[in-house]
């Protein structure tokens, strides 16, 4: 990708190759349509959901999917101890999997990438400082801080979101300290700076472009965590609280009938897998397709490129 | 050598302590700990009561400094669910956690290491394509999702297992492999990727040349690389099933562990038992990140003591 392409035609052929490159790799196609079902779902919750996520039928309560003994096409895949349509919540729930990550990830992606350009840029003291605190905040214990804040403040999807976010910043703030560095040593940049460019103009003009591809991969992957973590805290009581809908939330409500309604664990808990999944493969994706040397490994060799998948 | 333990030793304190002064900062300031920790009910005179127990009337500032110091000391004051010393309480639950973090790290290293080393030697071929997808699915599944699966699988199917609580090995089993199993996963990716590296390294096919065998190739040469590039990983596993790992599957499966009680204590809003969790678990952190660091000095000649820093 070259940073110089303008004027719609090159742009729109720009897109084009994307998409015939995406639609050409199964794995990243597979990415591509769960995102696709997961900001549907979230989008158009109300009309997609056969029912309403919170409407109580105490005549239909746990009811068994449609495939079991006992089961009908009114409530495809059960309903809970409360007689709410099972399908219904879990398509509700799409929209805190989708909100809560594009929330914290983008205030993790802001701040993170902020503080990551000021070390990277003025180096020196500034950088070894903030380097320091980062490298104890990833000494963290990451999870069981997070109980403990949420405990003490409260649960609240802001809190929630605010609270993951910490957790994800450092990464942001590494790896563009490290692309910053990596930049500056370029022969343009320093051909910039010879030429009396100012640094915000160096910045910007020169160094941003280079940030942008692996920023964004990161942000991919960094979603796909965040999901997990927020259905582990859900799950533990932490997370998002009834009577909003929450694929965590739903396993834990079906965890008491683990003997007698195993549905109710089983399809909450798919959906998280299955957005995961997504989402790691087409993190895996871009990080291959995004980076010109990862490409050429991945077409050359005939062995996948691995370290795409390793997080 | 000396001088480099002694820095790595004070930036763990340093890491401590920043934990602990989080913790504190959130609690007392942004928090109301009383308002947590007594009923709904509760009159002013209980709160003012609790406050001056707590030493909550004092300044912020002393309040701190008072924290510190008994938090080096090991008092992190008493548990308000069990009434005794919040951190007798914790290393009291701590081998059951230490025992199931180390049975499902060793089953997860074990089997990620076999697992990458028998894709590494051959990419593309079926086992590959397995060990791809199941690191993969280890790093993308909700580990207390698994657990639950595995509780209707095997042990309300098949009753195989019991659904909970400690005892016996058969007890061990289901945790301790829901909790190996991103190890599982994340190991065989990168044993499997420096295999792959290695065998392809100047020095390797060197050794084929001469006429070494494959076996031994696998074993001395390929593995060493591939041991190396694990360990950094493997520490990060480690970190992860004790601060989050545990706590979500020990909770799924009530073994009676740190994890657990953690959970226990935020229902009862016991803060300082969390506290207490909380420090000892920031301790294992940091301690297992300085033996992770050593290890990978000793073992890849070309780091330097001085420039790992």
């Amino acid at each position: 990708m070259s940073a110089v392409s303008s004027g719609s035609r090159s742009e729109r052929r720009r897109w084009a190759g994307w998409l015939m490159r995406i639609v050409r790799d199964p794995t990243a196609l597979f990415g591509v349509l769960v995102l696709a079902l997961l900001v549907s779902a979230a989008l158009f919750a109300p009309i997609i959901a056969p029912l309403d996520p919170n409407k109580q039928d105490l005549a239909a309560r746990l009811l068994p999917p449609f495939y079991a003994e006992g089961g009908s096409s009114a409530h495809l895949l059960g309903t809970d101890q409360l007689g709410r349509d099972v399908l219904s919540r879990i398509v509700h729930g799409a929209r805190i999997s989708l909100t809560i990550p594009l929330v914290s990830v983008t205030l993790a992606g802001i701040f993170g990438t902020a503080v990551g350009l000021l070390a990277g840029y003025r180096g020196g003291k500034t950088d070894a400082f903030i380097m320091r605190i980062v490298d104890t905040l990833f000494s963290f214990p990451g999870l069981l801080l997070a109980l403990t804040i949420l405990a003490v403040v409260g649960p609240s999807f802001w809190t929630l979101a605010i609270v993951l976010s910490l957790r994800i910043w450092m990464v942001f703030a590494r790896m563009t300290r490290g692309l910053v560095l990596s930049a500056r040593e370029d022969e343009y940049v320093e051909a910039a700076e010879l030429v009396g460019a100012s640094p915000v103009r160096i910045m910007i003009r020169h160094i941003a472009p280079n940030l942008t591809a692996p920023l964004l991969t990161l942000a991919v992957l960094e979603s796909a965590h965040v999901i997990l973590s927020e259905a582990a805290l859900s799950f533990l009581g932490l997370g998002i609280q009834p009577p909003e809908t929450s694929w965590g939330l739903d396993v834990a409500i079906g965890r008491q009938y683990v003997f007698s309604a195993p549905w109710l664990i089983i399809f909450p808990g798919l959906a998280i897998a299955v957005a995961v999944l997504g989402i790691n493969l087409l993190a895996g994706w871009l990080r291959v397709a995004a980076d010109p040397q990862e490409s050429a490994k991945r077409f050359a060799a005939a062995a996948d490129a691995p370290s795409a998948w390793s997080g | 050598m000396g001088r480099y333990l002694l820095k790595r030793l004070s930036q763990a304190v340093l890491v401590v302590i920043s934990v602990m002064v989080v913790v504190f900062v959130v609690t007392r300031l942004i928090g109301d700990p009383v308002a947590v920790m007594l009923p709904l009910e509760a009159t002013e005179e209980n709160r003012a009561l609790l406050e001056s127990q707590l030493g909550l009337d004092r300044p912020i500032l002393a309040q701190l400094g008072d924290y510190v110091v008994d938090a080096v000391r090991f008092d992190l004051g008493d548990s308000l669910w069990q009434r005794r010393p919040a951190i007798d309480v914790v290393l009291e639950r701590l081998p059951p956690t230490l025992l199931l973090v180390a049975a499902g790290f060793a089953f997860g290293v074990l089997l990620g290491v076999v697992i990458g080393v028998v894709s590494g030697m051959r990419p593309g071929g079926w086992v590959d394509r397995g060990a791809v997808t199941l690191g993969l699915l280890g790093v993308s599944l909700p580990q207390f999702w698994i657990g639950l699966v595995f509780i209707v699988f095997f042990s309300v199917g098949l009753g195989w297992f019991p659904t909970s609580g400690s005892g016996g090995i058969e007890h061990l089993v289901l945790p301790a492999v829901v909790l190996g199993l991103p190890v599982v996963g994340r190991i065989a990716l990168v044993t499997r990727s420096s295999m792959i590296d290695e065998l392809n390294a100047q020095h390797v096919k060197d050794a084929t040349a001469r006429g070494v065998s494959r076996a031994r190739i696998v074993m001395v040469h390929a593995l060493k690389g591939a041991g190396i590039a694990s360990i950094t990983i493997a520490g990060w596993e480690l970190i992860g099933a004790l601060a989050g790992g545990a706590v979500v599957v020990e909770t799924v499966y009530a073994w009676p562990g740190i994890g657990f009680t953690a959970m226990q204590a935020i229902e009862r809003h016991d803060i300082i038992l969390v506290q207490a969790v909380v420090f000892v678990v920031a301790i294992m952190v940091v301690t297992i990140n300085i033996i992770v660091d050593i290890a990978y000095t000793m073992l890849d000649p070309r780091v330097k003591f001085d420039r790992v820093s």
